[in-house]
């Protein structure tokens, strides 16, 4: 579809290239994933005064051309900022790992406004959150089960993936180190990685998948916890083929950051 | 990756530098080939002369020949006051407002969550020793600290972070005044409204 378009976008990455230009990779709603070029990006404030950064919901004008996978943004302009998110460090630790996230889990030209909008409430939320690091990684683990769900493959965490047997009836709760989610005692195989789960982690789990009302006493628990994120991480494993660039930043922000894979 | 052609080389090696692409640096080459010696005689010479000769200040890590930089050096600056930038090219928009009088502290990058890049990766310890001890400042005590990195989000990021570590010191920090447009490049803003974020600082 060459021609000239506009849509509402966030800036997943933007790299500076030659002597004024910038490359953006650009999430559109109606669009999914691209790459667009601003010619003089960092000398021209009329065109993009507003800024080409992350962690904005923009409106952008740009030109899709035939002959190139590059579309070259024209115009930018800011609709919603969240200077929350830029006054507090752990904040933009936060919604930097969210953005390179979303960079990572979505595709070249898939529209998924299901994930636009997920994304802007996940940004919304970190802005008028209090700065409390247990408060932020709720949000962020809302935001990662929730891709989890859209792109078809959360983790099961009422039932035993192999029978069927639902959690609260097991003795006891086991989880595959691959991800997948949970199983019973009897469908364990000899031989394969799994790890016995704590009720609590269970229930923290399920109050990131619907944070709704007070916050479990799970939340505060440092093994429940530390097991929660790598249950996360290893169903994360499944759609990532690296590390996360922002990641190093995010263990510094996170509470009891532990040992994380 | 080298080949046994030297204009394959040179063209290759013209393509790494930021801005030229491949089709840039064939041009160049075949410029350099088509002049007489003494134009890439004079281009090597200075090529290694830059890399021989220029290094950073043991305490600002601004460019230098010597040990320390001029600025450094000058005893009719300020050294108690310390402005901090990402790159020599914003201390020299800095210095070209003539409003400064301090001294400069270059990182030499940004704090970038989402490239990776930690206050580890940038020139932030040089600095914070400044700010711990009068020793590492050539025996001046730092009372102020002006943040001027750009304001964007790596720009905040690097400003939050120096904010925290300098809390538990008696340093009054600030941060240059956002009349310097969001998004925009401290190294591409116009000489007026750069001395105007100087001055209009707010505190930290
Ligand atoms: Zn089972
Ligand atoms: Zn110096």
């Amino acid at each position: 579809m060459a021609g000239k378009h506009t849509s509402l976008v966030f800036v997943l990455r933007k790299v500076e290239y030659a002597e004024r230009d910038v490359i953006a990779t650009l999430f559109a709603r109606d669009r999914g994933r691209f790459s667009a070029i601003a010619k003089n990006a960092r000398g021209s404030k009329r065109r993009f005064g507003g800024g080409i950064q992350p962690m904005r919901l923009l409106r952008a004008d740009y030109t899709v051309r035939t002959n190139s996978d590059l579309a070259r943004l024209e115009s930018i302009d800011v609709r919603e900022d969240f200077p929350g998110i830029e006054g507090d460090f752990d904040k933009i630790a936060f919604g930097s790992y969210a953005t390179e996230w979303t960079r990572e889990l979505t595709v070249d030209a898939d529209p998924r406004p299901d994930l636009f909008d997920l994304v802007g409430r996940f940004y919304r939320r970190l802005d008028r959150a209090d700065c409390d690091p247990l408060l932020l990684e709720v949000a962020l683990r809302h935001l990662q089960l929730q891709f989890f769900r859209y792109l078809g493959s959360p983790p099961n965490l009422d039932e035993c993936i192999r029978c069927g047997t639902p959690t609260e009836s097991m003795q006891k709760v086991y989880a595959l180190r691959a991800g997948d989610g949970i199983i019973c005692p009897d469908c364990v195989r000899t031989g394969e990685g799994v790890g016995v789960v704590f009720p609590q982690t269970l229930e923290l789990l399920r109050y990131f998948r619907a944070p709704q009302g007070r916050p479990p006493d799970a939340l505060t628990n440092s093994d429940a916890l530390a097991q929660a994120r790598r249950i996360i991480d290893a169903t994360a494993s499944q759609f990532l083929d690296r590390r996360l660039k922002s990641r190093p930043t995010l263990e510094t922000s996170l509470k009891d950051p532990g040992e994380l894979i | 990756m080298k080949s046994d052609d030297p204009i394959t080389n040179l063209v290759s090696a013209f393509a790494r530098l930021p801005g030229i692409g491949e089709r840039t640096a064939s041009r160049l080459a075949f410029y350099v080939l088509n002049e007489p010696d003494s134009l890439a005689d004079d281009i090597a010479e200075a090529l290694m002369a830059v890399k021989d000769q220029v290094n950073l200040c043991e305490r600002c890590c601004n460019l230098t020949q010597a040990e320390t930089c001029s600025i450094c050096r000058a005893p009719d600056r300020d050294h108690s006051t310390i402005c901090v930038v990402a790159n020599a090219q914003d201390l020299r928009a800095i210095e070209n407002t003539g409003e400064f009088d301090g001294a400069y502290h270059v990182l030499h990058g940004v704090i970038s969550p989402l490239e990776g890049v930690g206050p580890d990766d940038i020139h932030m310890s040089e600095l914070l020793e400044r700010l711990q001890s009068a020793d590492a400042n050539g025996g001046t005590e730092v009372q102020e600290v002006i943040v001027a990195t750009s304001p964007s989000v790596d720009g905040e990021a690097t400003s939050l972070y120096l904010s925290k570590a300098i809390k538990p010191l008696d340093i009054r920090i600030s941060r240059i005044a956002s009349g310097v447009p969001i998004g925009s490049e401290l190294e591409y803003t116009d000489k007026s409204t750069l001395s105007r974020a100087l001055s209009e600082r707010r505190e930290l």
